[in-house]
């Protein structure tokens, strides 16, 4: 649709008049222009301001100014470039000063000398000795890779789930550059990685990680994870010697809960087997966004009536909750990621497109149903 | 580029990175502010406030630009520009005739002022990046100037030999183009690595120049591509030189003309840059060591006029750049600038009735206004007009009982000619302004008023205007028509006059005081606008102190006697400097000379005050201290109308 004509259809779907025109669609051009355009699961030709007109015209009239308002107010829309800031800043600014900090403990330096650390030998064998891998595509690694010229591309994996042939590939190059910076053959306990760093970009509740079951177990990425990487028959066991290992997850955006549900449960997962485990997030999302508990009356109203249950699969019902209006295990995001708008947040605003009622962000449905 | 939506909001010519749009926003009429003679002659201090379009002026004599004009000889909309410089020599038949060499000095000199380090080596270095990045500029605009590819065909440039003055080391002159920017490229290279070095700074191994050789060095007659000078005229414009430090911004000033350099020199910066002795010094300064400075807010001061046509010309030109759906016209007709008509009939009838009844009770059925009552109440005309008849005729009245001096025939009837002849055109302004004021009637609005509003400053007119324009491109898509009611005006205009009082605060020095000792000069010039009488007609809209007290200020032998005027003076430099207060130096009247401080049009707005230059009444030295910490009181003797 032509701006002019989407402009048109949100001026008028909301009643505006000119003054209000003039107080508003500036800001509106400006965030869709800035971000909100480039939203990649719009259908072709859609854009932002055309997407608002049709979202806010399938709610009643009188409630389409505080959806408006919410929109201008409450959305927090996460743009390639933060994602790629994010990416960028993960390596630097949260796991290098941790492998710093062991070397610095294991070698007798001040941690406060950190010039002195970082052109260390011990330090530049243990930045080799650690292994990134991706917990999913949204880890990015490709941009990861690029961003971190210091990191040696053999030592960072799209997945964590490593076949036999690639566990013996990363040990062998891994022997391969010690033995550079050894200026010979490296002693046998070195050929290991010492800390494992899982990458990935979002996390809401940390479930997908560390997933509950009705049995009181866990399931999730995380947690096949360490139980291959604990067992003595399985290949990945040979990447790491247990005792000596450091875990890092980290994630480029995480909530708040989900922190706290990883961080607990890396604890009671990995500590009995592994060195260390931390989690990191470089964007924190704050508690107090979310909807659930913090929502104003008019929105809340929104939330609840406008919903098509049809959306709510198998796949939301592990959330525990019995609907998705405030999205995957009630966590009432108003949160939309560039590519694509977690189910974490309101239904209201990742609906898919074929709903009754339709997201402003629609979400593309990741497990298709078979017809 | 895409079509600015809203092309007000381009406000700074750094932000316009397209020549063309560039030119077709550049309004030729500013360039009066050039003398034809003297533009491009020895050095020029050019100052004016934030956003008084110093670095469009700048920008417009830069190469690029010119040639991009000179290839449009056929360009309607920039014939009129074109003309106006080929009258000041800097285009000619054969293309730009005068080298442009722009250089912002906004770019981290400043820091170096932090370098633990000697003053003299500081200086070094402070020179040595200047005389480097001076070096390139006029490299890249020789080459621009010639329409060459910078830098390979730097080889077919020359530079002669410096007399008179040694050339730095490792610069060995006469010299290629290529030399040149080699030598210069590597000594930036050098002075940058050891500014970025974590390394401790070794005073024995630090690079830089003790001077600024690079202005003789860029003489006319020494650069020469393919043998022959590259122009006529050079013109070296260092821009943003209020970035620098107060030592560093002396330093450069007092180099450059001890240098006598026969290349003119623009040294553009905001009045901030000036100290408070300068500051107040401003508008009356003769026998400088350099031209005198171009002033620019002080200059449109005493040619407002121009300044109000020129910028209803920015306004068109603006509008055309505009991305609509269809063709919008000129600036001027969305603002409508009357309240004529039937929506004001009853308003203005029932303000009349109400003006008229007070009128007569005032009266109170003595003979001596008989004749003017009912001259008044025999007029036909419109409600507004009989409205304002009646307003003008309670001040006259106002006037008349209030006179000093009574006679032994007061309660004669007085002749209508008296009325005639007293009814004039200010009592009339002043009565508009009452009766906005007591029935709630708008009045800041209408192209002329909005232009005013500006306040010699080009910035604040764009920012005012693209208010407008927004709300002018938001009718359409409201199904409105495009012409701006009175009312719309002037509430957007009180919008931004609250915006920019807010401001002051957290965007000028010393602010919290500066505002305080505006809104006593504000409110002292409302109460006495506002006076039954309407004295000084339709109102004042500033204050003045005398010649003399200035001077007292500017030397600080006032200080002595009166301790809190040295904090007046800064309050008074600042607001001057940020154009919060329009001051007018000279001012003759009742026999002495007047320092005219009249309030920024914008604040006129927040205060209701009427918009006309000229009228202010005068203040003790000593009471626009005591404004700075006690707020105006209005005497309890004196009637107010508010």
């Amino acid at each position: 649709m032509k701006d002019i004509l989407a402009e048109e259809l949100l001026v008028r779907v909301l009643g505006w008049n000119r003054v209000r025109v003039a107080e508003e669609l500036p800001a509106i051009q400006a965030l869709s222009l800035y971000k909100y355009d480039e939203y990649q699961q719009f259908s072709p030709g859609m854009r932002f301001i055309e997407s608002l007109a049709r979202w806010l015209g399938q709610l009643p009239e009188d409630r389409r100014d505080a959806a408006y308002r919410f929109v201008r107010n409450k959305l927090v829309f996460c743009s390639a470039a933060e994602m790629r800031h994010w990416v960028e800043m993960a390596y630097p600014d949260f796991i290098r000063p941790h492998l710093l900090r062991r070397v610095a403990s294991e070698n007798g330096y001040s941690a406060l000398h950190i010039p002195r650390i970082a052109a260390a030998k011990e330090f530049h064998v243990y930045q080799r000795q650690t292994l990134f891998l991706g917990l999913s595509d949204g880890a990015r690694i490709d941009l990861f890779r690029r961003s971190n010229p210091d990191l040696n591309h053999e030592q960072i994996w799209q997945t964590h789930e490593l076949a036999d042939d690639r566990v013996q590939e990363l040990l062998t190059n891994l022997k391969e550059s010690l033995v550079l910076q050894f200026g010979g053959e490296p002693p046998q306990e070195a050929v290991r990685f010492r800390t494992i760093v899982l990458l990935d970009d979002f996390s809401a509740s940390g479930h997908s990680y560390y997933m509950p079951k009705p049995d009181g177990t866990f399931g999730g990425k995380i947690t096949k994870f360490h139980h291959k990487l604990v067992d003595p028959a399985d290949p990945l066991h040979r990447l790491v010697d247990l005792r000596d290992t450091e875990i890092i997850v980290m994630l480029y955006a995480a909530t708040e809960q989900a922190l706290e549900h990883l961080a607990s449960q890396s604890q009671a997962l990995w500590n009995d087997h592994v060195k260390a485990c931390y989690v990191e997030a470089v964007q924190l999302v704050p508690k107090d966004i979310c909807l659930l508990n913090n929502a104003e009356n008019s929105i809340r109203d929104l939330i609840d009536a406008h919903y098509d249950h049809a959306i709510f699969d198998k796949h939301l019902e592990k959330g525990g909750t019995g609907d998705a209006k405030y999205g995957y295990a009630g966590c009432g995001l108003p949160l939309v990621l560039h590519h694509n708008t977690p189910n974490n947040s309101i239904a209201l605003l990742w609906s898919y497109e074929d709903a009754k009622v339709r997201g402003l962000f629609p979400r593309i449905k990741r497990h298709k149903e078979l017809p | 580029m895409k079509d600015p939506r809203n092309p007000f909001r381009l406000r700074q010519s750094e932000s316009i990175d397209n020549d063309i749009v560039f030119l077709n926003l550049f309004e030729p009429g500013v360039l009066e502010l050039l003398n034809p003679q003297t533009w491009c002659q020895s050095v020029r201090p050019i100052r004016s406030a934030a956003g008084g379009g110093k670095t469009s002026l700048l920008r417009l004599f830069t190469p690029s630009v010119l040639h991009t004009l000179y290839a449009r000889p056929n360009d309607e909309r920039l014939k009129e520009l074109t003309q106006r410089l080929r009258d000041l020599g800097a285009l000619s038949d054969d293309g730009p005739d005068v080298l442009g060499v722009m250089l912002l000095c906004g770019r981290n000199y400043a820091l170096l002022q932090d370098l633990d380090i000697d003053e003299a080596r500081r200086n070094r270095i402070f020179f040595g990046l200047l005389n480097v990045r001076i070096v390139l500029a006029v490299l890249r605009a020789a080459m621009s100037f010639r329409q060459l590819r910078y830098p390979t065909d730097l080889q077919r440039l020359s530079v002669a030999e410096l007399s008179g003055i040694a050339a730095p080391p490792g610069l060995h002159l006469p010299c290629t183009g290529e030399d040149l920017y080699k030598w210069a490229a590597d000594s930036e290279g050098r002075i940058c690595q050891t500014l970025d070095s974590f390394a401790p700074l070794q005073d024995v191994s630090l690079p830089g120049h003790d001077t600024l050789f690079s202005l003789p060095l860029v003489r006319p007659e020494a650069i020469c591509i393919d043998g022959k000078p590259v122009a006529a005229r050079i013109l070296l414009m260092l821009d943003d030189i209020h970035k620098l430090t107060k030592a560093q911004r002396s330093l450069l000033v007092e180099t450059i003309i001890e240098l006598r350099s026969s290349t003119a020199v623009w040294i553009a910066e905001r009045f901030e840059a000036l100290s408070t002795e300068e500051m107040l010094a401003e508008g009356a300064s003769e026998g400088r060591e350099y031209e005198q400075a171009l002033l620019i807010e002080p200059y449109w001061r005493k040619h407002y006029k121009s300044f109000e046509r020129h910028v209803v010309r920015i306004a068109d030109r603006r509008i055309q750049e505009a991305h609509s759906e269809h063709p919008l016209g000129d600036f001027r007709p969305f603002l409508r600038d009357s309240l004529d008509g039937p929506q004001w009939e009853d308003r203005f009838r029932h303000a009349a009735a109400m003006v008229q009844e007070r009128v007569d009770k005032s009266a109170h059925g003595s003979k001596t206004f008989q004749g003017w009552i009912e001259a008044t109440r025999g007029q036909r005309s419109t409600s507004r007009d009989q409205a304002l008849a009646w307003r003008g005729l309670e001040i006259l009245m106002a006037r008349h009982k209030n006179r000093r001096q009574r006679s032994l025939f007061d309660d004669d009837a007085i002749p209508t000619e008296e009325l005639q002849r007293q009814r004039d055109s200010s009592v009339e302004q002043a009565a508009e302004l009452f009766l906005a004021q007591e029935f709630g009637f708008p009045y800041y609005f209408g192209a002329d008023r909005l232009c005013r509003l500006g306040s010699l400053n080009i910035q604040q007119f764009l920012g005012l205007a693209g208010d407008v324009f927004e709300d002018v491109i938001s009718a359409p898509l409201a199904k409105e028509a495009l012409e701006l009611s009175p009312e719309r005006q002037h509430e957007l205009m009180k919008k931004a006059a609250k915006r920019l009082w807010d401001e002051i605060p957290n965007r000028v020095r010393h602010g919290r005081e500066l505002r305080r000792f505006l809104e006593a000069v504000a409110q002292f010039s409302k109460w006495y606008t506002y006076r039954p009488t309407a004295p000084n007609d339709p109102g004042v809209t500033g204050t003045a102190m005398r010649m003399t007290e200035r001077a007292q200020l500017i030397t600080g032998e006032v200080f002595k006697t009166i301790p809190e005027s040295r904090r007046l003076a800064d309050v008074l430099a600042s607001a001057l400097a940020h154009n919060l207060l329009i001051g007018e130096p000279d001012y003759k009247v009742k026999g002495d000379q007047w320092m005219v401080l009249y309030l920024n049009r914008l604040l006129c707005v927040h205060f209701d005050l009427p918009l006309g230059y000229g009228l202010f009444k005068e203040r003790p030295l000593k009471t626009l201290v005591e404004w700075l910490d006690r707020p105006f009181t209005a005497p309890e003797k004196e009637e107010g109308l508010l």
